[in-house]
C-alpha cells in the first residue's frame, strides 16, 4: 500500500537549517516523499494506480504523544555527576577533593570529570602514556610520579616534561597506575 | 596557589604583538626532499632510491598479495560496548537508568562514536569486560551480546533482548532529530535477512523474535549454569519499565510508523484510518 | 634628518602603563634558561621610576562585579580597578573580579601564532593561473616545413620550452585556502589573549563607555563633522589624563552602541571600536590597549566558559538541543521580522 503525503513548508531559516512547519490548512493527504524538501514547494502529487487506490485521510494532533520525542532530544550540556552514598563508584570513579589539597602543583579534570591520561601506541610496539591540564610546579610533579611508579619497575622511569605546553609524557603503559596516583593525591 | 610564574614572566617582558609570535620548535613541517624528481608529473611519483636503491617498485609494492582482507567492506561490523563503560556512563550521570537504554540513548550522550563513515555497521555489541563490577539494573537493547554479559545483566534484575536494526532504521536511531527533520511519516523497520534469522529467533541469546515460553525457561538454565539465583522482576517496583519492548516493525519506542513529527509545534501527526494501523503492523 | 621629539618623562604611573623595572631585580626572578635578544634586552635594562606604582586592588577595596561561571578550585578570582570615562581623571576606588580560567590562563604563545595565521589565511583565494599549450589560442600550425629549412624541426609555437609558449605545470585555476580550526583552540587562544592584556596592565574595564559631551557645547543636528570633533577632543583629554593617548586602542562594546563614542573615533586611525561579536585574537594583539564595558563581561565569560563545558555537536547543525542557552521565543521573533 502507497503512502502519500503532502506538506506545506511555511518558513525555512537559513542561518541554523531550522525548519518551522506548520499544517493550518485543510486536510493533509500522504502522498509519497516530498520531491524538494528544501524550497517553498506547495504539493506533489503522483497519478493513482489501480492496484494502489488513493487513500486519503484525515489527521489528527496530538501533543501527548510527544514526550516519546522529548526522550531523544539530545542534551547540550555535560550533566553534573550525581551524589553517591560511598566512593568508589563501582566503575572506580571519584570525585575531586573540596577543598583542593596543599601540594604545589595541581591536576585538572577534563569536561567529562576524568583525568586527561592518555595512551599513544606505536607501530611496531611502543607506547606513552601522556598527562595534561597540570598547573603549577611541574617538576615537583614529575618527582612525586617516579617515586610512585619506579618500585615496582625493575628499570630506570623514563620522562619527559614539556614546560611550555605542561604536559609530562611517561615512556611506556601506566594509565592504570598514574590515574591510582591522581586519586591517591586528592585531585 | 599563588599567580603562576610564567604569568609572572610574561609580566616583566616587552608586550606581545603581531610581531612576537612564533610557533614552537618542531611544529612546522618544511617541505621534503624531492631527491631531483621534481614536484610534480609521472616522475615524482616513482621510488626515489631509497630502501635499498629501487627504482622500479615503491616498498609496499614489493609484497605478494593474497586474499586475506578481501570483501571486508561487506561484512556486517557492531560497534562495542563493555559493561565497564556502561557502568561508568551511569555513575556520571549521562544515562538515565529509569528510561529504557538504547542506540539513542548512548548517541545522546556521546558515549559512543556513531560518526564513523563506513557504510557496514549494524549496531552495538555488548562484551563481558567489567562483569565483575557491574551493579545496576537496566533494560537494555542491543544487536549482539556474549553470554557472560546476558548472564550478569539477568543477575542484578534487568532486562536484555537481541533486536535487529535494518541500515536506514540504524541511523535515524543514531541521530533521531536528523531524521525527523526531513519530514517523512516514520518508516518501518525491515525483518532479518535469512542468516540472522536463525540467531534472532534463538532464546538462548534472548532474540526479539523468540518465543517468550522458551525465553523464561533459558534465563533459568543460564542461572544454573553460573550459580547465581534468579530475582523476581515481577515483584520490582520498575517492572512497568523493565517490560517495555518494541514492536518488530518500529524504531523508536512509542513512535509507530507512519506517523510525522512536527518537532517546531511540538505535537506528532497521527493519520485517523484503521488501514495505517494495520500496514504499520504488517 | 629629523629630530626625536623626547617626551616629558611621567611622574604618576596609572596602572595600565607599562613598568619596567631594573635589570636586578628583574634577574633574580626570571628562570636562568630564558634568552632574550635585541630589542628585548634592552628594553630591560632601561631605568625606570618605580615609587609611584600603582598595585592592583586589595582585598579591602568593594567589589562591584563578581565573577560568572564555575573555575578550576585552585585559583582565585583576577582583580582589576573599574574606571568610567565619566570623569576626566582615573579613581581607584572600586574594583571587579574576572573568571581566573579566562583571565589568568597559562600564556601560550604558540597558539596564538597558529590562530593568528589562520585568521589571515583561511579566507584567502589564489587567482593565479597560468595557461597550458592547449589553451594559448593558436599553434595548430607547423611553423615551417619538416625538411629543407636547415632549421630544427617543430610542429607547432605553443610548447613550453618556446618564448611565448605554454606553461606545464603552472598554478591552475582559484584555489582557495581554507583550512578549518576546531572550535576548542579558538576559545583556548581568546582566554590566552586576555590573560596576556591583564597582565601586561593593557586592559582598562570601563564603567561608562560613552564620551560625555562637554557642558559648554550645545550638539548640533547638522553638520556631523563639528560634534565629532568636540568629541574626539574630550576624549582625547580623558586619554591623556591617562597617558595612553598615543596608544592604538580597542573599544568593545555590548548591543546598544555609543553614539558619541563611535563619532569621536572616526578620524583617529589606532582607535577603534567592535560590539562583543566580533572579539578575535587578531584585532586584541593588534592593538596596544584594550578597553572593555562593564556591562559585556557576563556574556562573555558566560558563553566561553559553556563552550568549554558542552558536549561536542552532532552532526548537523539544529536548534532541537534540550537545554540550549539560547532563547527560542526570541529566535521566532527574529524569524518573523525577516
Amino acid at each position: 500500500m502507497a503512502l502519500r503525503k503532502c506538506i506545506y513548508w511555511n518558513k525555512v531559516c537559513p542561518t541554523c537549517r531550522v525548519l518551522l512547519v506548520s499544517l493550518n490548512g485543510p486536510q493533509i493527504t500522504i502522498h509519497g516523499k516530498v520531491k524538494n524538501a528544501r524550497s517553498g514547494l506547495q504539493s506533489y502529487s503522483t497519478q493513482a494506480n489501480e492496484n494502489n487506490p488513493s487513500c486519503e485521510t484525515g489527521y489528527t494532533v496530538s501533543k501527548e504523544d510527544f514526550k516519546w520525542v522529548k526522550r531523544l532530544l539530545p542534551p547540550s550540556k555535560i550533566p553534573d555527576p550525581p551524589k553517591h552514598a560511598e566512593y568508589p563508584t563501582p566503575s572506580g570513579w571519584s570525585p575531586p577533593l573540596d577543598p583542593p589539597p596543599d601540594l604545589p602543583y595541581f591536576v585538572r579534570r577534563n569536561k567529562y570529570h576524568e583525568f586527561s591520561v592518555t595512551v599513544e601506541t606505536k607501530v611496531g610496539g611502543g607506547a606513552f602514556t601522556h598527562i595534561t591540564k597540570i598547573e603549577g610546579d611541574i617538576w615537583a610533579l614529575n618527582k612525586d610520579l617516579a617515586r610512585f611508579l619506579e618500585p615496582e619497575l625493575k628499570y630506570d622511569l623514563a620522562t619527559t616534561v614539556h614546560e611550555v605546553n605542561q604536559r609530562i609524557t611517561v615512556k611506556g603503559k601506566f594509565q592504570d597506575q598514574v590515574v591510582k596516583f591522581l586519586l591517591l593525591q586528592g585531585f | 596557589m599563588t599567580e603562576s610564574r610564567f604569568l609572572n614572566v610574561v609580566k616583566k617582558l616587552p608586550r606581545v604583538t603581531l610581531d612576537n609570535l612564533k610557533p614552537n620548535p618542531g611544529a612546522v613541517k618544511r617541505p621534503a626532499n624531492r631527491r631531483g624528481h621534481g614536484n610534480k608529473g609521472m616522475y615524482s611519483q616513482r621510488p626515489k632510491r631509497t630502501m635499498g636503491q629501487n627504482l622500479y617498485n615503491h616498498f609496499h609494492e614489493r609484497m605478494p598479495h593474497y586474499g586475506f582482507n578481501r570483501n571486508e567492506e561487506l561484512k556486517r561490523q557492531y560497534l562495542p560496548l563493555t559493561l565497564w563503560n556502561l557502568q561508568r556512563l551511569i555513575d556520571l550521570g549521562r544515562i538515565n537508568p529509569d528510561e529504557p537504554v538504547d542506540i539513542a540513548a548512548l548517541a545522546n550522550c556521546r558515549g559512543l562514536n556513531f560518526n564513523t563513515k563506513d557504510t557496514n555497521y549494524y549496531g552495538i555489541y555488548l562484551l563481558e569486560q567489567g562483569a565483575n563490577i557491574f551493579q545496576t539494573r537496566v533494560n537494555i537493547e542491543v544487536q549482539v551480546a556474549n553470554e557472560l554479559a546476558i548472564a550478569t545483566v539477568e543477575k542484578q534484575g534487568g532486562v536484555i533482548t537481541n533486536t535487529f536494526f535494518d541500515r536506514m532504521s540504524y541511523l535515524a536511531l543514531t541521530n533521531p532529530v536528523k531524521y525527523f527533520l526531513k519530514g517523512d511519516p516514520i518508516q518501518k523497520r525491515l525483518l532479518p535477512p535469512e542468516e540472522l534469522v536463525t540467531y534472532y529467533t534463538d532464546p538462548k541469546v534472548r532474540g526479539y523474535l523468540s518465543d517468550p515460553a522458551e525465553v523464561v525457561k533459558e534465563r533459568q538454565a543460564l542461572a544454573d549454569k553460573y550459580g547465581y539465583t534468579l530475582p523476581d522482576i515481577t515483584k520490582d517496583s520498575k517492572f512497568d519499565m523493565l517490560m517495555e519492548r518494541k514492536d518488530p516493525r518500529q524504531i523508536f519506542y512509542g513512535l509507530s510508523p507512519g506517523w510525522i513529527v512536527n518537532l517546531a509545534d511540538e505535537s506528532v501527526l497521527k493519520p485517523d484510518s484503521d488501514l495505517y494501523e494495520e500496514w504499520a503492523k504488517m | 634628518m629629523f629630530q626625536i621629539k623626547l617626551l616629558p618623562r611621567l611622574k604618576v604611573l596609572h596602572s595600565f602603563v607599562r613598568h619596567q623595572h631594573n635589570l636586578t631585580s628583574v634577574k633574580s626572578s626570571l628562570p636562568n634558561n630564558l634568552v632574550l635578544l635585541g630589542k628585548a634586552k634592552d628594553q630591560l635594562n632601561v631605568d625606570h621610576d618605580t615609587t609611584d606604582e600603582v598595585l592592583p586592588p586589595d582585598d579591602n577595596v568593594p567589589v562591584i562585579r563578581k565573577c560568572v561561571g564555575t573555575y578550576s578550585l585552585c585559583k582565585q578570582p583576577a582583580k582589576v580597578w573599574v574606571d568610567s570615562f565619566a570623569n576626566t581623571e582615573m579613581v581607584y576606588e572600586t574594583a571587579a573580579e574576572l573568571n581566573p580560567d579566562i583571565f589568568s590562563t597559562h600564556p601560550r604563545i604558540d597558539v596564538l601564532h597558529d590562530v593568528v595565521k589562520w585568521q589571515k589565511v583561511y579566507r584567502e583565494v589564489d587567482y593565479r593561473w597560468a595557461r597550458t599549450r592547449a589553451e594559448m589560442g593558436r599553434g595548430r600550425k607547423k611553423p615551417w616545413p619538416q625538411k629543407g629549412t636547415g632549421r630544427v624541426r617543430q610542429g607547432s609555437t605553443v610548447p613550453p620550452f618556446w618564448k611565448k609558449g605554454g606553461i606545464a605545470h603552472g598554478p591552475r585555476g582559484p584555489k582557495s585556502l581554507y583550512y578549518n580550526m576546531s572550535a576548542e583552540q579558538l576559545i583556548k587562544a581568546l582566554a590566552i589573549a586576555l590573560t596576556i592584556k591583564r597582565v601586561q596592565s593593557d586592559l582598562l574595564i570601563v564603567k561608562d563607555i560613552d564620551v560625555p559631551m562637554p557642558n559648554d557645547v550645545v550638539a548640533t543636528q547638522e553638520p556631523l563633522h563639528d560634534n565629532a570633533l568636540t568629541l574626539k577632543s574630550s576624549l582625547e583629554e580623558i586619554l591623556k589624563a591617562r597617558s595612553i593617548d598615543r596608544n592604538s586602542i580597542l573599544f568593545v562594546h555590548g548591543t546598544d552602541a555609543p553614539e558619541n563614542l563611535n563619532l569621536a573615533v572616526i578620524d583617529k586611525r589606532g582607535w577603534n571600536t567592535m560590539p562583543l561579536v566580533g572579539l578575535n585574537v587578531l584585532s586584541i594583539l593588534k592593538h596596544d590597549k584594550l578597553v572593555l564595558h562593564l556591562d559585556i563581561l557576563d556574556e562573555l565569560e558566560e558563553k566561553l566558559i559553556w563552550n568549554m563545558t558542552r558536549y561536542p555537536w552532532l552532526e548537523m547543525p539544529h536548534n532541537f538541543y534540550k537545554d540550549m542557552p539560547i532563547n527560542r521565543d526570541n529566535l521566532e521573533k527574529s524569524l518573523d521580522n525577516m
